[in-house]
């Protein structure tokens, strides 16, 4: 009776290095899917972010972020009537 | 009944003392008597008749010339064993040989050449049966011919209507690899399992069932059943002229050639398009947790001063459908089990879309951080190409992975089935073929008839030339823009696009735009704006109808733009929009489209885009609206030169 290494013969190194770069790309990919979904930032701390980058960005006369920035806050909170102001003012700026 | 195998047989042979010719002749009679005792009846090997091995004959030569000859052993039992039936045949040809052998090959050959031929046997009956193979191979090629010439009428628009989609732009090389998988199997399957099936009546109604098809696609003018036609008429005749392995062997083919056919009602374009959006929301929370600002709006993607991804905000991801072809040419081209086939699709999927995702994300990534841009130009050509490359890699690497994790077990069923030694019956399978040619030629040529105006071919080349005014009122041309700017851009899926930026000395831009060839229907630039994140208001008419429509969009962002465009054919004929009849059930309208769709004369469509961060007042709209007329005569009369050749 043959024994189970002898069965199963050991895969040469070749075939697991061969292997190895899908294996690292599906662990890739779940790890992306985990990320993206539990660690993505509350839309609150979002707002915060975009509103700080938006001010920051107005400060220092960077039109094309601070229009950005304020695309994105009245993406993220269409209801508030200060971040469709502020992307009026940032409109007007790059006009 | 069974093949006489001779590896039962050449083992009995002395291994210690040399071979001479009659220990051949005494393995053979020895072999033949057991298979007569074990059978009741005299072995009937069906030899490869006709089949001729140099070096067997050598074999017997040399033995013949020098009886003292001391041949290896390994050679002889080698030759025996691999030229089974040609070592009979071959035997009775050395005349030295011929007489005192009569009465063996006699008993050996009969019984198969008496049944094929009912001639005299030996070298006549041989030829007769070479003869017989020959004509029934020519009728089947025939046959094969005037099916094919049946189902070209339709199959050529078809192939037509690929070319044109994004998606499936790579369907020759498709055929091409699907040429290679059959060939590739029928060169190793058995001659002496090439039979008939038994069962001809299964090819029989599959054939039926193709020429049904190919009538419905005619009527209804459905081109994309010329597709499901070609690949049951192949699957047919495979069955009628070699049975069940015959259609075994070329089934990875037929399976490989069905990803060249694109579901019913171009579904394929919904499922890539949500398949962008997956990667573009997964591109836009990485970037946010990257700390990187973005806006998504659609399928387009914005960083600070750039506008992401455009050209596919309404085409979807298009190397899909050609990493799921490559799967399943590699998964059938190695021999995977179909269970480690269909594991490796969804891998196919998930590598494909993790692409795109890296690609987006270093994309942006590297606009951002070094103003690098990978989506415009020949970097974008070539980005594109490694990132396939790297998909077809990962596929192959997910296969080897799988075989490691998951080994294959060796096969305890036999490669190959005891084959039959009663005579091939071509005759009803043959009439059969006959019949269904003759249906299939008449067929073709009622449908070649039918459909001699339809879908017509684009004439406008890819690389026809435009010259643009320099100036049109107060707009000037302006030189080439610098692409991957935060400007907006027009949408559209045509495959061929020319676009130019006029601009006024008062700050006000417009980009104009040709888009060719649509081929279906009047085109509607709303939905490829959509997609890219626009909100839309229905069309208006301007001028007479076909002159030109308008519409207004906005984003949520605050920006406005106004699209005017117009769309006609190649011969400068205006193109008006789709007027469904009214109170149709969905069957009858897809059936209307259809019919429209085949009478459609390719067309071009010109577009005029203006954003800005309010709608547009009257005075810029008349503006607007005199650039849009003035470009689109001049386009549509350089549409009309190019398309005549440039006479």
């Amino acid at each position: 009776m043959k024994s189970d290494t002898e069965s199963k013969p050991r895969p040469s190194l070749a075939n697991i290095l061969t292997a190895l770069p899908a294996f690292f790309a599906v662990v890739l990919s779940g790890v992306v899917v985990l990320v993206a979904t539990l660690a993505r930032p509350s839309p609150e701390a979002l707002i915060e972010r975009y509103q700080r980058d938006a001010d920051h960005a107005i400060t220092i006369g960077d039109v094309p972020t601070a229009q950005l920035c304020a695309q994105r806050l009245v993406q993220l909170d269409p209801a508030d009537p200060l971040h469709r102001e502020r992307l009026t003012l940032v409109n007007a700026m790059r006009k | 009944m069974r093949v006489p195998s001779l590896t039962a047989a050449t083992s009995r042979l002395d291994m210690s003392r040399p071979a001479c010719p009659s220990d051949l002749r005494n393995i053979l009679t020895k072999h033949s008597r057991d298979d007569t005792t074990r059978t009741g009846h005299p072995a009937n090997a069906v030899p490869a008749i006709g089949s001729s091995d140099a070096a067997v004959h050598q074999t017997f030569i040399e033995s013949e010339a020098n009886p003292k000859l001391e041949l290896p052993r390994e050679r002889v039992n080698a030759q025996m064993v691999i030229h089974q039936g040609a070592a009979v045949a071959e035997w009775h040809r050395i005349p030295q040989y011929r007489e005192q052998e009569r009465a063996f090959q006699m008993e050996f050959l009969q019984p198969t050449l008496t049944a094929q031929t009912r001639s005299p046997p030996h070298a006549s009956a041989v030829s007769a049966s070479l003869a017989t193979g020959r004509a029934v191979s020519w009728q089947w090629l025939g046959i094969i011919a005037l099916i094919a010439g049946g189902v070209l009428p339709l199959l050529l628009p078809y192939f037509r209507d690929l070319g044109q989609r994004a998606l499936y732009a790579h369907y020759p090389l498709l055929i091409v690899a699907s040429i290679l998988l059959g060939l590739s199997r029928l060169n190793e399957l058995r001659p002496q399992h090439v039979r008939p099936a038994a069962r001809w009546w299964l090819p029989a109604a599959l054939l039926a069932g193709a020429a049904g098809l190919l009538v419905i696609g005619t009527v209804t003018y459905v081109r994309w059943l010329a597709a499901p036609t070609t690949i049951a008429a192949i699957a047919a005749i495979a069955g009628l002229i070699g049975g069940r392995d015959l259609l075994r062997a070329i089934c990875p083919a037929l399976v490989l050639l069905l990803t060249i056919v694109p579901p019913p009602g171009r579904a394929e374009t919904n499922l890539t398009t949500q398949l962008q959006t997956l990667s573009v929301v997964t591109s836009s929370r990485l970037l946010d947790i990257l700390h990187v600002d973005n806006v998504r709006t659609g399928n387009v993607l914005s960083i600070a001063g750039h506008r992401l991804l455009i050209e596919e905000a309404c085409s979807g991801i298009n190397s899909i459908v050609a990493v799921t072809a490559f799967t399943l040419f590699a998964g059938f081209w190695f021999r995977r089990p179909i269970w480690r086939i269909v594991a490796l699709l969804p891998f196919a999927l998930l590598f494909v879309v993790g692409l795109n995702i890296v690609r987006i994300m270093a994309g942006a990534l590297l606009l951002n951080a070094g103003g690098i841009n990978l989506f415009d130009g020949a970097l974008h050509e070539w980005v594109g190409m490694i990132l396939f490359a790297a998909g077809i890699g990962l596929v192959l690497s997910a296969d080897r992975a799988i075989g490691l994790l998951l080994p294959e077990r060796p096969s305890t069923v036999p490669s190959s089935r005891p084959s039959e030694t009663s005579p091939a019956n071509w005759t009803t399978p043959l009439r059969v073929g006959w019949i269904a040619a003759i249906a299939f030629v008449s067929i073709g040529g009622w449908t070649a008839y039918r459909l001699r105006d339809c879908w017509p071919a684009p004439r406008l080349r890819a690389d026809a030339s435009f010259r643009m005014p320099a100036t049109v009122g107060e707009f000037v041309l302006q030189p080439p823009r610098i692409d991957g700017s935060d400007a907006e851009t027009t949408n559209t899926t045509a495959k061929h696009v020319r676009r130019w930026v006029y601009r006024t000395t008062d700050g006000d831009a417009a980009e104009v735009a040709i888009a060719y060839p649509f081929t279906t229907w009047f085109h509607d630039p709303r939905i490829c704006y959509s997609a890219a994140g626009w909100r839309t208001s229905p069309f208006t008419s301007i001028g007479e109808a076909g002159t030109g429509y308008t519409f207004e969009m906005s984003q949520l962002g605050g920006r406005h733009a106004t699209v005017y465009f117009a769309d006609f054919a190649e011969d400068g004929q205006p193109q008006t929009p789709l007027e469904r009849p009214a109170d149709q059930s969905n069957l009858s309208r897809r059936l209307w489209l259809t019919q429209y769709a085949a009478f459609y004369r390719p067309s071009c469509e010109v577009q005029v885009l203006s954003t800005g961060p309010r709608q547009m007042d009257d005075a810029r709209r008349a503006k607007m609206q005199a650039l849009f007329l003035s470009v689109r005569e001049s386009l549509r009369q350089q549409v009309i030169t190019n398309a005549d050749g440039g006479r």
